[in-house]
């Protein structure tokens, strides 16, 4: 659909080093970007350092950005989670997260976009925290601990006391029952802005 | 290869391969299989879009104020400074573009130029701002003395700030804005340099004015380092520029940090590169009585409130 033919675009436009696709990309993506890494790091400068990191990889390496890696914004996350995690294992003897009042300063109101744009979003977003509502709770604790913390597989049958096989179980699952739940939103676009 | 694992359960790893709970080397050997083996990648790729949803189950926060312009400056920055390394013929368009963007679109903070020199600035001292409060001008209440000092270290600063803007407006200037920068010192005949090469570039530093410059004293005795701040105020906003050198040497992950002090309120102004002991930075912020700017060492660059020594700190709030 058009936001591959728009992300391509983009990203061809990256490679060669325009400045205005960069900040185009940047719009789109700030707030979910942000607002990831900050629920993977838990701490505003980590989580604006993920940032930087993320849109100084995408400068310098756009032209590695082809179609099979999916969409942009999937590649983006990638990306993302990938700094994120490695900041959360770098930083593993501290504790994870001090967020204290950080939390109630940054929930946010939405900031005035386009009221169509921001429905269509929100009913996107909603559609997706449904169906990760909809996992089991067992599911939604390895979701929990993997993706968003950074734990493997192995870090996770040792820290819960379940059998290896049992987390590559629940992980397989809870991927499949998404899948089933998104498979419309996966073929199509959805709105990240 | 991988004849340890069949096809199956190759495809059983597939889910937690595109969650990311595979280790290192499972995930290097998975990826080896996956390369040679169609079925397996079009697994991954069609999995990778379902996980690749999952960020969006994440509560929406509002970004920091003025993250855009930090993260874009210093991207830009970079390239910039690879580009004078190389020295390509690229010159300053993409910058130019780039502050005539970001000046539109971004928040209320126009720091580009300048702040597009941080990498720069990093080799050498001179042109860093950052935040520090809005109105000042009361320059002229000052004893004679001090008038002279201020005038000189205005002279300084402006010659230092439209140094930088010339440098990103013209590209030709670019390799010399180091050269520029590390003058920071500044004799005055580096200040009449500074002053014929703003003259003689047909740059809009006419829009700036330095309101405030104030000199940056050590927080203890045994500390050699010294430093200025000066706060522009330009049509686009209000901009601290800070610059130090003599600086301790950092160790592992320390790092400076800059912050703008208001009561018991600390409000950070970003890290300060420094280069053997010697680094700027600048910040764009909204007005606000601080009342003190000051360097710490903090033992990362990672806290949101100071946890180390105080380096240099300078009152601000008899400034304005």
């Amino acid at each position: 659909m058009n936001e591959l033919m728009d992300d391509r675009e983009l990203m061809r436009r990256i490679a060669a080093k325009e400045p205005e696709a960069l900040e185009q990309v940047y719009d789109r993506y700030e707030r979910a970007i942000y607002s990831f890494a900050y629920r993977i790091v838990h701490d505003t400068m980590a989580a604006e350092e993920v940032v930087q990191e993320l849109f100084l990889r995408v400068w310098n390496n756009a032209e590695r950005y082809d179609r099979s890696q999916g969409k942009l914004s999937t590649w983006m996350f990638t990306i993302a989670r990938n700094i994120a995690v490695d900041m959360l294992r770098r930083k593993a003897s501290r504790a994870v997260a001090d967020p204290v009042g950080d939390e109630a300063l940054q929930v946010l109101p939405d900031t005035g976009a386009d009221v169509e744009q921001e429905v269509a979003m929100n009913f996107e977003r909603q559609r997706i925290r449904e169906a990760m509502l909809e996992l089991r709770e067992e599911q939604q604790q390895v979701i929990e601990s993997i993706y968003f913390q950074g734990l493997t597989q192995h870090e996770v049958s040792e820290k819960f006391s379940i059998p290896l096989g049992t987390v590559k179980s629940r992980v397989r699952l809870a991927i499949r029952q998404l899948h089933g739940k998104l498979a419309e939103a996966v073929k199509g676009g959805n709105a990240y802005e | 290869m991988n004849n340890e694992h069949k096809h199956n359960e190759w495809m059983d790893m597939v889910e937690m391969y595109v969650l990311g709970g595979l280790d290192r080397e499972e995930q290097e050997r998975f990826e080896a299989y996956m390369k040679d083996n169609k079925e397996c990648r079009l697994a991954v790729e069609e999995l990778r879009e379902v996980v690749g949803f999952l960020p969006l189950s994440v509560e929406l926060i509002e970004p920091p104020q003025g993250m855009k312009n930090r993260i874009l400056e210093r991207v830009f920055a970079e390239d910039q400074q690879q580009l004078g390394q190389a020295d390509t013929v690229a010159n300053t368009t993409p910058v130019q573009a780039t502050q005539a963007t970001l000046s539109s679109t971004a928040s209320a903070k126009p720091q580009q130029p300048a702040r597009s020199t941080i990498p720069t600035a990093t080799e050498a001292p001179a042109a860093t701002p950052t935040p520090s409060r809005t109105e000042t001008a009361s320059v002229g209440r000052r004893s004679s003395a001090r008038n002279k000092a201020t005038i000189w270290q205005m002279t300084t600063a402006v010659a230092v700030a439209a140094a930088i803007f010339i440098g990103m407006y013209a590209g030709n200037l670019r390799g010399e804005i180091g050269n520029l920068q590390q003058q920071l010192a500044m004799t005055s005949d580096e200040v009449g340099s500074l002053q014929q090469k703003i003259v003689s570039a047909s740059m809009p530093s006419q829009g700036l004015k330095v309101n405030e410059a104030v000199k940056l004293s050590p927080a203890a005795k045994d500390i050699v380092a010294q430093g200025l701040a000066t706060i522009v105020i330009d049509a686009k906003g209000t901009h601290l520029l800070v610059q130090a050198d003599n600086l301790p040497k950092l160790q592992g992950s320390q790092a400076f940090q800059v912050w703008l002090i208001k009561g018991n309120v600390k409000q950070s102004a970003g890290t300060f590169l420094t280069r053997d002991g010697t680094g700027a930075m600048y910040y764009t912020f909204q007005p606000d009585d601080y009342d003190t700017i000051a360097i710490t060492l903090e033992p990362d660059e990672k806290g949101s409130q100071p946890r180390g020594q105080v380096i240099l700190a300078a009152n601000i709030a008899d400034q304005g």
